[in-house]
């Protein structure tokens, strides 16, 4: 052979062969991205779990005996005249059968309008209390005590969680202790809200390894929890984080069909808020008007008419006498920004008759109520509360009504508890020591009765408090890398400690969902820079809230962010008016139904049922 | 041809010598019979693995209901049910055209603005190098920074500058953003802003594709400039024009990411693409089976719009030639 040939075979050896490595590399890639190393997903995994007769939080309500410790027992305002009278205290049936959700223990109705205290051991308090959180207003951070001697050097921890500050600021704040004890990094992954459960769903549907550590709200348990995609809580962690110390309700919402896959790391529960200086240290200013108009007399509003008219009162005049016109009121409007939770205040608010805890869907028939008149009036009510808002409103989630409302654009807000600690914070606040707070409006006539399929009349009026989102858990994926670590990392986020510092710290989304954080409450919360009345208040109307026996929890069954992004998209195009609200809550429904459908009926049906058992 | 590479003896040289071909044939190892389609392999796997497959499950899965969150349970065929879905479907109908008109108003806008940009920076002009790189710097940007910082903050109603200079010329605020059919145009606008200037880009190399001598013997008979642009210079950028017109109208029908930024598909669901009510559909609902209906609509949607494109360019070129 010439030199030539030679060559030429050289260089096709050396094609031959590259190909070859290349096909060899290629076809490997291929094989191990198609599944090689990763599990499969939980299909083994019950989608409901199997029947339990021994419901996680089935105990008494405990705040039947409401302690009167609390710091704001004595100076609690007057209980609204609307609020339900009282009902015997609640107790979930022992041997509530479930395949789904835990039973949650309904708020007792004794000591309704005190606050929720009482509870907690002394000597947690009191360490709280010995905390320094004074600073923590303008970022000066307590050094936090650790539960474990753990080391995890070099592990990480791959955090997914809400975009911050709020849920998502903890980690970054306080997280950085944990590490330095540890030895362990934490590698925060972050969604924007409208995305959180889907990324995480996505996540943990592919059942490979993406996270170790997540944050979900308490209306995803099904899907989470259900699914199958969490570890259960291990007995040395529950025994570390005083399990007993959290409110009943918030306890319950850690477990499905009777086992523990969360660690309830924020409490959750709608609020209303009013600048007090302007509505009661100033009212007589502003009576004369708002009595001629609406025929009596101003006052924090009890009722959705009252906050109607009290919004449309206080817009577009200088009621701050800053010089310029000031709004009514602002709640999140935006599709994708938490609508659903406030057009659910007011329609369960319409809905909800005393004794009937099925407010979202028949539950012989799962079939849902969206189409009855309390729903669509509830609907209605806020397509008018467009108007009373500042420009732009149909924009807005609440990342954007929390800093509006603390600039002092508007006299009332509605929001979860991020307002009362948030009012404090240095950076954002101009209304500190100007806030008041009540428990979500009322109703003071009539609710819809579904077994009636009529309005009822409610002589003394009635709240229906809803607890929305439920809150925010910490669960381990059974995918999870890291599990000893993740676990060590979120009983150190949800310990009683860290849970008060958490709630004080203004930007960190979380709210008190111990006895114990309660009961350091407003003391704890005035020495983390907050005002004593701002506290009190908030405090006092959480307490209400939560006491409140005519409450109503989250949604909690498979599908539940299905069931709510379809209200949400069409609430929001009721209120942008391109449909009515009678036509946006007929599509609801329709869309519920098809959901339903795709779930199978009849296991959405058990799931409903056990997630109301116990209500009232 | 079924062998591999030919042999070093010529067969008529084998003819010649009477020896029969077979026996002086040189032996192919298997690799080397099999090496070009070996080196294929690669690519045409990954066009299987990654397009071919995907095209043909989902047309599959349009037909199944299947639940990610349940997969114990599953799939279950259900036949046309979800395609028959899309005729009763009001949300569908809604962001089918939304998804039309995204492509009726906002490629017009791009192909005319960046046909105007290509001909000026066509001319002898000073700065004309420093131009051309600053026009194309927005499509280098991300989408999501480009809907953040031009749709939601430049356009922000309450905070907004373009509001701000409204309110300077004693013009109302408008609601950019969060009222039909403002909200639909703002993100008409962001997306012109960022992708006219890939029509600028195609039209440009059109143009200096054009022969200078043409466009000087056109100058000679023709009377005014827009003659020369009329019957000249436009139909010799016919098939440019026919390129980036027809990338960009694809390319719209898929819009989504600026959607997300901007308005989530709000107020209501006068902004929502198809795209984006796949995704909602698909990845939050897990209706896998729908949303690949969806999808499928999508892609017959792109190729009618692509076919009718070629084809009303196609009668133009005969026009033109004619």
């Amino acid at each position: 052979m010439n030199d030539n040939l030679q060559r030429v075979i050289r260089r096709r050896d050396f094609l031959r062969w590259a190909g070859l490595a290349g096909l060899s590399v290629t076809a490997t890639s291929l094989l191990t991205a198609c599944g090689g190393g990763a599990p499969a997903a939980p299909t083994t995994a019950p989608a409901a779990p199997a029947p339990t007769s021994a419901p996680a939080a089935a105990a008494p309500t405990a705040a039947a005996a409401a302690a009167t410790r609390a710091p704001a027992a004595t100076t609690a305002p007057a209980a609204a005249p609307t609020t339900a009278p009282a009902a015997a205290a609640t107790k979930a049936p022992a041997a509530a059968a479930t395949t789904g959700p835990a039973v949650v223990t309904t708020p007792s109705a004794a000591g309704q309008g005190a606050p929720v205290a009482g509870k907690a051991d002394p000597k947690l308090v009191e360490q709280i209390l010995k905390i320094n959180v004074k600073g923590i207003d303008a970022g000066t951070l307590p050094k936090l005590p650790m539960l474990t001697n753990n080391k995890f050097e070099g592990k990480e921890v791959i955090v997914a969680t809400l975009a911050g500050p709020p849920i998502s600021s903890p980690f970054q704040k306080l997280g950085p202790q944990w590490e330095q004890a540890t030895g362990a990094k934490i590698n925060l992954i972050t969604f924007p809200f409208a995305q959180v459960f889907e990324k995480l769903r996505a996540g943990l549907a592919t059942g490979s390894y993406a996270f170790d550590l997540i944050t979900f709200s308490a209306g995803w348990a099904g899907d989470f929890m259900g699914g199958g995609f969490l570890e259960e809580v291990p007995a040395d962690i529950k025994a570390l984080i005083n399990n007993d110390d959290y409110y009943p309700i918030f306890k319950g919402y850690q477990s499905w069909g009777g086992k523990q896959y969360g660690l309830m790391y924020d409490g959750d529960a709608h609020q209303f808020y009013y600048r007090r200086d302007i509505m009661e240290d100033n009212a007589s200013k502003f009576n004369g008007d708002f009595k001629a108009k609406y025929g009596y007399d101003l006052k924090p509003p009890d009722t959705w008419q009252e906050y109607l008219d009290t919004a449309e009162f206080f817009n577009g005049i200088d009621w701050s006498g800053a010089g310029r016109n000031g709004y009514g009121t602002c709640e999140p409007m935006a599709r994708g920004g938490g609508l659903m939770y406030f057009v659910i205040d007011r329609g369960v608010s319409y809905s909800k008759v005393k004794g009937d805890p099925a407010v979202f869907f028949d539950p012989e028939t799962m079939k849902p109520r969206l189409t009855e008149p309390g729903w669509i009036k509830g609907l209605e009510d806020m397509v008018k509360q467009v108007d009373t808002s500042p420009p732009g409103a149909l924009g807005f989630g609440f990342p954007e009504t929390r800093p509006i409302f603390m600039s002092g654009q508007t006299v009332m807000n509605r929001d979860w508890g991020d307002t009362f600690t948030l009012v404090y914070d240095k950076k954002l606040s101009q209304i500190k020591g100007k806030l008041g707070s009540r428990p979500t409006p009322g109703v003071d006539k009539q609710v819809y009765d579904r077994t009636k399929q009529a309005w009822v009349d409610v002589p003394k009026g009635t709240r229906a408090p809803y607890l929305a989102f439920g809150g925010w858990l910490i669960g381990i994926p059974t995918t999870a890398k890291n599990k000893d670590a993740a676990w060590d990392l979120a009983a150190f986020m949800v310990s009683p400690i860290t849970h008060a510092v958490n709630v004080a710290l203004p930007d960190s989304g979380i709210q008190p969902a111990r006895y114990s954080t309660i009961d350091a409450g407003v003391q704890f919360l005035v020495q983390a820079g907050g005002d004593e009345q701002d506290s009190k208040r908030s405090l006092d109307a959480l307490g209400e809230t939560l006491q409140n026996p005519n409450a109503v929890l989250e949604l909690r069954i498979p599908g539940q962010a299905d069931y709510y992004n379809a209200l949400d998209v069409e609430s929001a195009r009721a209120l942008s008016k391109e449909i009515s609200p009678e036509e946006a809550m007929k599509n609801v429904a329709q869309q519920w139904e098809q959901i339903t459908e795709r779930l199978g009926r009849d296991k959405q049906k058990e799931a409903y049922k056990a997630s109301i058992v116990g209500l009232q | 041809m079924t062998q591999g590479r030919p042999s070093a003896v010529g067969s008529a040289d084998l003819v010649a010598t009477g020896v029969r071909p077979a026996a002086q044939h040189v032996r192919l190892s298997w690799f080397e019979r099999n090496e070009r389609r070996l080196f294929l392999a690669p690519a045409v796997l990954i066009v299987l693995v990654l397009s071919i497959f995907p095209l043909f499950a989902s047309l599959a899965i349009s037909f199944l209901n299947w639940n990610f969150n349940d997969m114990a349970a599953g799939f279950k065929w259900v036949g046309l049910l979800n395609w028959g879905r899309l005729i009763s479907d009001e949300h569908f109908h809604k962001v089918f055209v939304n998804t039309l008109l995204y492509v009726v108003i906002g490629v017009p806008l791009q192909y005319v603005i960046g046909l105007v940009l290509a001909l000026v920076l066509h001319q002898e002009i000073r700065g004309r190098r420093f131009f051309r790189v600053l026009f194309l710097v927005p499509m280098m940007l991300s989408p999501v920074a480009v809907a953040y910082v031009l749709g939601r903050m430049t356009f922000n109603e309450s905070q907004g500058p373009v509001n701000d200079l409204l309110w300077y010329l004693h013009i109302p605020p408008v609601h950019w953003l969060t009222q039909f059919p403002t909200a639909f145009f703002t993100i008409a606008i962001v997306d012109s802003w960022q992708w006219t200037p890939f029509m600028l880009l195609l039209l440009l190399a059109g143009l200096q594709g054009i022969p200078a001598e043409v466009i000087e013997a056109a100058k000679l008979d023709a009377q005014t400039r827009w003659q020369v642009f009329r019957f000249i210079i436009f139909p010799l950028l016919l098939p440019w024009t026919v390129s980036a017109i027809l990338l960009r109208s694809v390319e719209m029908l898929k819009i989504m990411d600026l959607i997300v930024v901007i308005t989530a598909g709000g107020p209501g669901i006068t902004t929502e693409s198809l795209t984006f009510y796949a995704y909602q559909t698909g990845i939050r609902n897990l209706d896998l089976g729908y949303a690949s209906t969806i999808s499928y609509t999508l892609l017959i949607l792109a190729v009618a719009v692509a076919t009718i494109l070629l084809l009303l360019v196609r009668q133009a070129v005969n026009r033109a030639n004619a």
